[in-house]
């Protein structure tokens, strides 16, 4: 086992981050209610068997974690396990298209908001019932949303609006939303949060936790082992599939040992397998593999209140020492692209930045005599054991910056230690923290200030200012307005240097239908449509 | 006085300091869990959005938020009882969940045990059966280079080799007792050297008592001698010495098992360290360390009833 | 204690010094390949060190370079460093680790050992409990939980790893000093006034030495073991510090693909603890002393 190998602290052990931003052109979200799907349940995607479903749920799908599913709540879960048990189990308003360009009904049939991005209306899908029984109507979805927002330690909380002026569910199949402030990305958030059965919310944390009663395409069945969760078909499900009998969550933390037992024959799915590993998978036999980008990016985060990093001409000369191609090929073995942005490609809120940083340790050097440095810069940097090839691509960075003026080194430290680090903001002696960011939603959300502030602890006007109107702003060309602004000046600043946007691969049985290799970090798949062909 | 006295004595007095010591390997490893952090802490490591105060939150409500000395009492209290709390991670109890895991463990370490033994007690057979000729001394070497094997080395090695060059064996022990070899194998020859050398050492001890030297005159062949006589009277140290390696290793699988995602104590106790679910680390550590402080105590009282100096030195 | 308390004290009750000239002088199999064997990896790493590139280097083209590829004879690792400069660099910052982790550990567990050893009583009771509870605490636990508290560094992982290795000198020291102090000199001694400070360091200690050296000959190899093993855990050192256990740990990703990795650094810690061993167990013949069985890694 090797605590380096795999991430069970946090999505792809890093930070998560999520940002709202509709990207240009994007006259498609006030369209939104013009997109009425029918019935919404997805195609069968892009599986690559040319197998068709079956009749009736038939099988076992055997789908590895890589730590402990711990919570029921999607409010409070925290990590990857729980994000994809829970994606079985619950419901989502709106999720998706399979091409993630737009947003399809879910429990919602079809959706309006208003010009000023304040009042929101929801029809919901009629017929449809939790596992409990209760019937999904707009009293449910309010129950559910107070919970979020009474939730205030929870994640689920900082998707909300802090209060909602008013929730009204007199129309039983439609929910009215008006907020105080206006929340540009409400309708794009509810793609991450389940719907609760009231009677569950009803019951308090302490019982969701432990009980998951959602109206999704699969119900829980029972506890495994170590921390695993095996979930049964939900026959009375209003969308298309499912098409198991049941899927069985097993805890195999090691990628590696996944990986194997995906080859053997004892699961069906590898997720998220690490890119040092996808060659073999890929030459495998009756094994097929499926990729994509995700809304995802690895940064190097600079602490801009270390000195001698205030300097922007410091931070600059870093951008420069950095060869993004080479970091791509060698750590992560060609699964990425250079990414020169804050926010990921796909992602709305992405806008071309003014600046780009080309490898040049010659210009590093210069900068960093300009800023009157004739001695190497000394740079330290830390990163924890448990996060996806952060340690790699770590010492990788700091090799890069070794031969362009700067002495840096890195610790590997434990997660906590690392998180207190990152999370003290007057803590002099680590000056970079090389992590991950995740858009879970696809678009920007209310912490994009508190990343580049927070860890960056970057907090002048050029960057501030755009974030602040981005998150107010309806979206339309004001919006995009900012969004540029603001890429312009980080791409400026550099209080973070852009890596590369993540390319990732799940391995599957080559049975295995109806699969769709989502961008969204963190989830899973959608399970509904997915289906096991006979070979 | 009688002679049972001092004995029964010590016995007393050692079962006490055993409780004591149980009681303060908890103690430390709680205090050691506190410094190490919670889930609370763990989840939101680097997280956006974690405020101290929203840590505090979180940690409230998944119920690490009482004070320090509150929670040591309360857990002192409580072990006692044999309940170390709910796991966070699975929201079983704790003790629970570390019962259900030790059967795995002790299969392994069982058949690794007793391949070890098995093996050892062979070779040191042919070891002395024809010793100083070549068997014995390709056996010497043998060990000599299997003492230095790290056993995680061993076992990727041993991954590499059979699951996925040769693919014979599965890399997970899962489902049935193919799954056992590779794990086994890894466990039992970082073993042997101990084991042989015992083994051969006892064998020669006893080789050199009378009644052997009367065999040996009625005509009985040297093989017999050594296999039907000499071997039985052999036995009892190596037993010994077995036993107390079952405590040893209980705690030792750990890497073995996180390679071979074997689901026993080891692999419990490194995901409830990486997760800091507490109360599992807790109950682990209490299962863990009664066996050490048992089987301590008994090889103590063992010797002390073997060999009546020591018991006076100590006395 | 373990059952190896009776052969302990038989041992014990043998006086332990060294045979004779004339059986000195009998080859000592073990012992001269031991030597040998360390002597070998010793100055070949030493030539690799001065010969060949800084082990840290990233040359990120290189990466997994095959053995024999791009110069590199034992081929790359994922970052393109070079395996042979990191397997030469890497014994002698096992060595100089193992070393210091074992005096450390050496004295410590000494002086535990004499004290409990010589004045008996509570305080052998105490000292054997404490003992028992070093014992019971598992060490991962105490690594994470230390590693959350202290920076990562060579020095804290000498300590982290001392922590653990003194518990075997202690027992086999008290064990050794149990015996010897029953001795008529020692009475003599105490007799004549002289203090136990002197009666330990200058008599006691002595009397144990061949089993420390024994014990410590053997524990170089645990050493290396377990700073391997925590690197594979993630635990032990890392760039730029040279670990052989890091390398070990790095390769086991790409065992597939790029099985030099792993498999090299770990011949390497084979070959290291096969010399120490040797050594140790040609020690233990010369000094004709039984007392370290099984006992060098903590068993």
């Amino acid at each position: 086992m090797s605590l380096d190998a795999h991430d069970t602290e946090g999505v792809a052990g890093i930070t998560r981050s999520l940002f709202l931003r509709q990207s240009a052109g994007l006259a498609a979200s006030l369209s939104l209610a013009s997109v009425l799907a029918a019935c919404g349940s997805s195609d069968a995607g892009s599986g690559r068997t040319a197998g068709r479903p079956p009749a009736k749920p038939t099988g076992t799908f055997a789908f590895p974690l890589d730590g402990a599913s711990t919570t029921f709540d999607p409010a409070y879960g925290n990590l990857l396990p729980d994000f994809i048990v829970m994606h079985t189990i619950y419901d989502r308003l709106v999720l998706f298209n399979d091409a993630y360009t737009d947003l399809t009904p879910s429990l919602a049939t079809s959706w309006e908001q208003s010009a000023d991005a304040r009042e929101f209306t929801f029809h919901l899908r009629p017929n449809v019932r939790f596992h409990d029984g209760e019937p999904l109507d707009s009293t449910a979805v309010k129950k559910t949303f107070e919970y979020f927002v009474s939730a205030t330690a929870s994640f689920a909380y900082l998707l909300m609006p802090p209060k909602f002026a008013k929730l009204d569910d007199s129309d039983p199949a439609v929910l009215r939303v008006v907020t105080s402030i206006p929340q540009p990305d409400f309708v794009r958030n509810q793609t991450f949060l389940g719907v609760l059965s009231p009677k569950a919310v009803a019951k308090g944390a302490d019982y969701i936790k432990q009980n998951a009663i959602g109206s999704g395409a699969y119900t829980f069945s029972r506890r495994g082992g170590t921390g695993g969760v095996v979930v049964e078909a939900n026959k009375d499900y209003w969308g298309g599939g499912p098409y198991f009998e049941r899927i069985d969550f097993s805890v195999i933390s090691d990628p590696g040992a996944q990986i194997n037992a995906l080859l053997a024959g004892q699961a069906n799915m590898a997720y998220r397998m690490p890119p040092t590993q996808v060659a073999r998978v890929k030459s495998a036999a009756k094994i097929q593999t499926v990729s994509g980008p995700v809304w995802s990016s690895t940064f190097l985060p600079i602490a801009c209140n270390v000195k001698p990093f205030d300097d922007v001409r410091v931070r600059q000369a870093v951008a420069h020492a950095i060869d993004k191609e080479a970091l791509i090929a060698a750590v992560a073995r060609g699964q990425g692209e250079v990414a020169d942005t804050f926010t990921p490609k796909g992602v709305v809120g992405y806008a071309q930045p003014s600046t780009t940083y080309r490898h040049d340790p010659a210009r590093a050097r210069q900068l960093l005599a300009e800023a009157g440095h004739t001695q190497p810069v000394k740079l330290r940097m830390i990163t924890h054991a448990g996060a996806y090839l952060q340690p790699q691509l770590a010492q990788a960075v700091a090799g890069q910056l070794n031969e362009a003026g700067f002495a840096a080194q890195v610790d590997v430290v434990d997660v906590v230690a690392y998180g207190r680090a990152v999370g003290d903001a007057r803590q002099q002696t680590y000056a970079a923290f090389p992590t991950e960011y995740t858009w879970l939603t696809g678009g920007p959300l209310i912490q994009e200030l508190n990343a580049v502030q927070a860890v960056s602890r970057y907090a002048a006007d050029d960057i501030v200012k755009p974030l602040d109107r981005m998150r107010t702003t309806p979206d339309g060309p004001e919006r995009d307005a900012a969004f540029k602004a603001f890429e312009d000046a980080f791409s400026q600043q550099v209080p973070m240097v852009p890596l590369f946007q993540s390319v990732y691969t799940d391995g599957l049985d080559d049975t295995v239908g109806g699969y769709t290799r989502t961008p969204k970090n963190g989830y899973g798949p959608n399970f509904g449509p997915l289906y096991a062909a006979a070979r | 006085m009688r002679r049972r006295h001092p004995l029964a004595h010590l016995i007393a007095v050692r079962l006490l300091q055993s409780v004591v010591v149980w009681f303060g390997a908890l103690i430390v490893c709680f205090v050691l869990a506190a410094a190490a952090g919670d889930p609370a802490d763990v989840q939101t490591a680097g997280q956006l959005g974690s405020t101290p105060e929203r840590v505090r939150a979180l940690r409230d409500q998944l119920g690490y938020g009482d004070p320090f000395l509150q929670r040591l009492g309360h857990f002192v209290a409580h072990a006692s009882h044999g309940d170390f709390g709910t796991s966070f991670q699975s929201s079983q109890s704790a003790f629970d969940i570390v019962m259900r895991a030790l059967p795995s463990t002790l299969l392994l370490v069982g058949c690794a045990l007793t391949i070890a033994l098995a093996s050892g007690v062979g070779l040191a057979l042919v070891s002395v059966l024809r010793r100083e000729r070549v068997a014995d001394r390709a056996i010497r070497r043998f060990l000599a280079v299997a003492q230095g094997i790290p056993d995680f080395w061993l076992a990727t090695m041993l991954v590499l080799l059979f699951s996925v060059t040769l693919q014979m064996l599965p890399s997970i022990g899962f489902d049935g007792p193919d799954g056992l070899v590779l794990p086994t194998i890894a466990l039992a020859v970082p073993l042997l050297p101990p084991f042989v050398r015992l083994a051969r050492g006892s064998l020669l001890d006893v080789m050199k008592l009378d009644f052997i030297t009367s065999l040996r005159g009625k005509g009985l062949s040297e093989r017999d001698i050594v296999v039907q006589h000499a071997l039985r009277n052999a036995l009892p140290p190596l037993v010994t010495f077995a036993a107390l390696q079952v405590g040893w290793l209980i705690g030792g699988t750990i890497i073995v098992e996180s390679i071979f995602a074997w689901p026993g104590i080891g692999n419990l106790v490194v995901e409830a360290v990486r997760a800091r679910d507490v109360a599992v680390v807790k109950a682990v550590v209490a299962v863990v360390a009664i066996s050490y402080i048992v089987l301590n105590l008994a090889a103590d009282v063992l010797t002390a009833l073997l060999d009546p100096r020591i018991r006076v030195a100590r006395a | 204690m373990s059952a190896t308390t009776t052969v302990e004290t038989a041992a014990a009750s043998r006086p332990a010094r060294l045979r004779s000239a004339r059986q000195t002088l009998r080859p000592n199999r073990s012992l001269r390949a031991g030597v040998l064997l360390l002597a070998s990896v010793l100055v070949l790493s030493l030539v690799g060190v001065l010969a060949l590139d800084d082990p840290n280097h990233q040359v990120l083209a290189d990466a997994f370079a095959k053995p024999g590829a791009r110069g590199h004879l034992l081929g790359a690792d994922p970052l393109g460093r070079d395996v042979l400069a990191w397997c030469a660099r890497g014994v002698w910052t096992s060595l100089e680790v193992s070393l210091a982790v074992a005096t450390l550990a050496a004295v410590f567990g000494t002086a535990v050992g004499v004290v409990a050893g010589y004045f008996g009583g509570p305080l052998d009771a105490l000292l054997m409990r404490l003992v028992d509870l070093s014992l019971a605490i598992p060490p991962l636990l105490l690594f994470v939980s230390l590693s959350v508290v202290l920076s990562p560094s060579r020095v804290t992982l000498i300590l982290l790893l001392a922590l653990v290795a003194w518990i075997p000198y202690a027992r086999v020291v008290r064990t050794r000093i149990l015996a010897e102090r029953e001795r008529p000199y020692v009475a003599a001694g105490r007799l004549a006034g002289t203090p136990d400070r002197q009666i330990c360091i200058r008599h006691l200690v002595p009397a144990a030495s061949t089993a420390i050296l024994v014990l410590l000959t053997l524990q170089l190899g645990y050493v290396l073991l377990w700073e391997a093993g925590l690197s594979f855990l993630g635990l032990g050192l890392q760039p730029p510090n040279v670990s052989l256990g890091y390398m070990v740990a790095q390769g086991r990703d790409y065992l597939a693909d790029a099985w030099w990795v792993t498999t090299i650094p770990g011949l390497v810690i084979v070959t290291l603890m096969l010399s120490f061993n040797l050594i140790g167990d040609g020690l233990r013949d010369l000094f004709q002393d039984d007392v370290a069985v099984g006992g060098a890694d903590g068993r």
